[in-house]
């Protein structure tokens, strides 16, 4: 019995205490609570992106309002508290990065507006109904590659590209869609698809072999388990002088020849100024949801020399020229 | 804490009040180390979310489907044990491991959103009562009425048969008792529960993911472990209290942890504070004067 009283007592200490912290935040400024499943380095960029949007439109943190950030750890059940908590606490607006953040806000509120980021396919995953005035209290930012013109760019430094070997996690739905996306994209281009699936990075390494041999470029997705293991990847490549493309810049540094697009920073941006646009009185409903590349009119294009070298190929002049930053 | 969260705290709770009963059965009535959970928790999500969204099925009986699914998880493991003669752990991871390719081929993707659609949450709404107060009263009958079922299970013949198999198979055997059907039965019991927990989760979450299997073992454990620590256990009904209780208590610290910037902590150190919740608790709670001996020792 002494031990159930001395334990609630404990309980109800950290409860009081739980609660007392919720009074700390100060009343007048507007909140912005901002949440990702993970941390990894494209979400953070995406987070930081919302909150440099959201200064440039005059909403500079810890001044004009309070954000808080919250990470659920990799663990779902802690997202659904962390919704909660949101909603409880009776934040302004709600900036949910990647798919199943924003699916367990949409599930806690139909009046918080909510601002997706880093979500592939919002339609798809039941966020909003269409692009265009998506009504209700969700609008957003879909990080989808610009696919087509990737393939452009790869057509031009590997002009006798006829087959793509694509290595993916099919346990992520972004990647389905990208490889979906790909095959469509592909198609009147004459390029075929052949997929290799790795569903732990401890798997990239057969899948990459496999492929080796029967097709002339790898191409490796914003996947995070392939590029976790995108070293081994390069390579591969370098061994079997098969180039390897990716869809994110960063994996340029590490080794990959060229890709283009995507600036999380810029995902997070246009985010951020959507946010502005509701914390002025807009209704999320009324903000077009986006395509993140089809906002930027100009494609950071990535290409690195040495990598090239090494996969016996050369980058062109003309890719040379129109590249945004080379690394050597 | 707002009552909101504190209201969504308990529900998380409770739903994985059914992970811990599951943790319980396979753990400490059969001392049988399951990791299957860590898929049949996603499992039951899948099947109840494409039940529910694809085919159009009432929620209820869509649920009912996934606790099913999940004995069938279970029952494969034990058969993998007991038929096979493979090791348990490693049972349980097989089926595991084949369950995340399975919930992605039952879901088309690793996600099947739930956002709009008709749950068993939204079809107790309404009478004026908000959700956020009637979800986690819903869970609470739901977690009650099979506690109360699990209690009684275990002193019927079976479930005494049960127990002696888990505490001494040998003995067990001895007496005529079939331990290995005693496992078969047990482990599908255990995960049909945490597929039920699964299926609630992905209604109460807004979709089925197939990554939502990931520390679902580690969060039943420790509130079984951190439940059965504080609370007296000497009986079959304490010991199921406890387990309820542990889970909600595990999710207080984690909504504690998710409250306490105040200290200075960063939001990447949730994991680390919930960890150290639990070790204060068990430290505090392991001997009488557990903490008292570690003050001496200092002076």
């Amino acid at each position: 019995m002494k031990r159930i009283l001395r334990t609630s007592a404990a309980l109800l200490a950290a409860m009081t205490i739980a609660l007392g912290s919720s009074g700390v935040h100060s009343a007048e400024l507007k909140k912005v609570a901002i949440s990702t499943i993970v941390e990894v380095p494209q979400l953070l960029e995406t987070r930081d992106g919302v909150i440099k949007g959201l200064a440039e439109k005059g909403f500079a943190d810890g001044k004009d309002i309070k954000v808080d950030y919250q990470t659920a750890n990799g663990n779902l059940p802690t997202q659904q508290q962390i919704s909660k908590k949101f909603v409880g606490d009776g934040v302004d607006v709600i900036v949910a990065i990647t798919t199943p953040t924003a699916q367990a806000m949409a599930s806690v509120t139909t009046t918080i507006p909510i601002v997706f980021a880093t979500v592939t396919d919002p339609v798809k995953a039941k966020l909003i109904p269409q692009y265009k005035a998506p009504g209700g209290n969700i609008t957003g930012v879909s990080d989808a590659a610009p696919i087509a013109e990737q393939l452009k760019l790869f057509r031009e430094i590997l002009p006798k590209l006829k087959k793509i070997g694509f290595v993916f996690n099919p346990g992520l739905d972004s990647s389905n869609a990208t490889l979906e996306r790909l095959r469509d994209e592909a198609k009147p281009l004459g390029i075929s698809i052949v997929e290799a699936a790795a569903p732990t990075a401890n798997e990239v390494i057969p899948a990459t072999k496999k492929l080796t041999g029967n097709v002339d470029a790898i191409y490796i997705p914003n996947d995070t388990t392939v590029v976790a293991a995108l070293e081994t990847v390069v390579k591969i490549g370098q061994e079997t002088s098969t180039p390897v493309f990716t869809g994110e810049t960063r994996g340029v540094d590490r080794g990959a020849v060229a890709s283009m697009g995507l600036d999380y920073i810029e995902v997070g941006r246009l985010a951020g100024h959507m946010v502005a646009e509701i914390l002025k009185g807009k209704k999320p409903g009324e903000i077009d949801a986006v395509v993140a590349y089809q906002q930027m009119p100009n494609f950071v294009v990535v290409v690195n020399k040495g990598a090239a070298t090494a996969m016996g190929t050369a980058i062109p002049d003309a890719v040379l020229k129109r590249a945004t930053r080379v690394v050597n | 804490m707002s009552l909101y969260e504190f209201l969504g705290t308990v529900e998380v709770g409770l739903i994985f009040g059914l992970v811990a009963l599951g943790a319980f059965i396979s753990f400490r009535i059969l001392d049988f180390p399951d990791l299957t959970v860590e898929g049949s928790f996603p499992f039951g999500a899948a099947v109840a979310s494409v039940l529910i969204v694809s085919f159009g099925w009432n929620p209820w009986p869509a649920t009912l489907a996934a606790v099913g699914a999940g004995f069938l998880a279970g029952f494969a493991t034990a058969y993998l044990n007991v038929r096979f003669n493979i090791l348990h752990i490693l049972s349980g991871i097989l089926v595991a491991i084949s369950l995340y390719s399975i919930n992605l081929r039952i879901m088309g993707g690793s996600n099947k959103p739930l956002l709009g659609a008709h749950t068993v949450f939204t079809s107790v709404q309404g009478w004026g009562v908000p959700a956020y107060f009637l979800s986690p009263v819903l869970l609470a009958v739901i977690v009650v009425v099979i506690k109360v079922a699990l209690d009684l299970f275990l002193h019927t013949g079976v479930g005494m048969n049960m127990r002696a198999a888990g505490a001494n198979p040998a003995m067990a055997a001895a007496n005529g008792i079939n331990v290995g059907r005693m496992k078969l039965v047990g482990l599908g019991m255990a995960n049909a529960l945490t597929a039920l927990a699964g299926a609630l989760f992905a209604q109460s979450f807004g979709s089925a993911d197939a990554h939502m299997g990931i520390g679902v073992i580690i969060i039943g454990l420790a509130s079984v472990i951190v439940g059965m620590s504080i609370l007296p256990v000497r009986t079959i009904t304490q010991a199921t209290i406890a387990c309820l209780f542990g889970a909600l208590l595990y999710r207080f610290a984690v909504a504690f942890s998710l409250n306490a910037d105040f200290l200075g902590l960063k939001a990447s150190d949730v994991q680390l504070v919930t960890a150290l919740l639990v070790v204060v608790t068990l430290v505090s709670q392991s001997s009488r004067s557990g903490m008292g001996k570690l003050l001496k020792r200092r002076a």
